[in-house]
């Protein structure tokens, strides 16, 4: 089962440090699946317009440490997102 | 420098006086994080309205709001007097400002490498490697990215900090300046 995760939920712009920990601080108590209740957890982007790499570090670092290549994403063709989408792959993971 | 504009010269003002409480207009001035980000949607909405930015301005808004949220980031409750950010753009003329008088690049980055030479090191290490201030907590890219974002536009930015220029325009160079600068003015042309 995928788990999509409707990111604009969280705002339309996803910009600082502190607003991305909160998200997922409060996604995490609230939206995110346990492990044995999805196979595959999308984020999906529609409708957000600004992506920064320090609300994604947040966010999508954690989510992508544990859930690896099951964690998928859509709609990302706003340039910010697609941006910093790229350049967090590049970074290697604690 | 680029040639000085209004905005540059009152970021250059506040910045260089001696005391900065009450120089800046209420309209300039973002004393907390959530007024500065509430200007920078404004700026990416109206860029967005720009046919000739349109979507680079979910770009703009990614390096304005990496630049500015680390005024915030790294200054909280450690400024020299004013706190927060000067921010003034100008979407027409196509320039953002961005000051504040808080501790500069160089001693953020001590914090982390205390071997960090001089001001043109500490603002190439912020431009190129994974290093924050802030250690250790995973932190310190967002400027890396915001340098890839200017090169690919080909946008100019100055970040100017101590007795640091670091200049990204194509390609990116530092050099050393004999008046230090406490805190920082980064100029951004798109």
């Amino acid at each position: 089962m995928v788990m999509k995760i409707i990111m604009k939920n969280f705002g339309d712009f996803l910009s600082s440090r502190p607003a991305g920990k909160e998200a997922y601080l409060s996604a995490q108590a609230y939206v995110f699946p346990a492990k044995n209740e999805a196979d595959v957890i999308e984020l999906d982007f529609d409708g957000v317009k600004v992506l920064t790499p320090s609300w994604a570090d947040e966010f999508v670092t954690p989510l992508a440490e544990q859930w690896g290549d099951k964690l998928h994403f859509s709609h990302t063709e706003n340039l910010s997102v697609k941006a910093t989408l790229e350049f967090l792959k590049q970074i290697p993971t604690s | 420098m680029k040639e000085s504009t209004p905005q540059i010269q009152k970021a250059l003002d506040w910045v260089s006086m001696g005391n900065g409480i009450g120089f800046l207009l209420s309209d300039e001035h973002c004393p907390t994080r959530d007024v500065f980000q509430a200007r920078a949607d404004k700026l990416v909405i109206e860029c967005a309205n720009n046919l000739s930015i349109g979507e680079n301005a979910s770009l703009l808004g990614l390096v304005v709001g990496e630049i500015g949220n680390n005024t915030f980031d790294h200054n909280l409750g450690n400024w020299r007097d004013e706190r927060g950010a000067y921010f003034v753009y100008d979407a027409e003329q196509r320039i953002v400002v961005i000051a504040d008088r808080g501790q500069g690049v160089l001693t953020t980055l001590r914090q982390a490498r205390s071997s960090i030479a001089d001001d043109c090191e500490a603002l190439t290490v912020a431009f190129t490697e994974t290093l924050s201030g802030r250690a250790p907590e995973r932190r310190g890219n967002g400027l890396k990215l915001v340098a890839k974002v200017v090169q690919e536009q080909q946008w100019k930015l100055e970040y100017h900090s101590g007795r640091g220029s670091y200049i990204i325009d194509g390609a990116s160079t530092c050099t050393t300046k004999d008046d230090e600068l406490k805190g920082m003015v980064a100029i951004l042309t798109f």
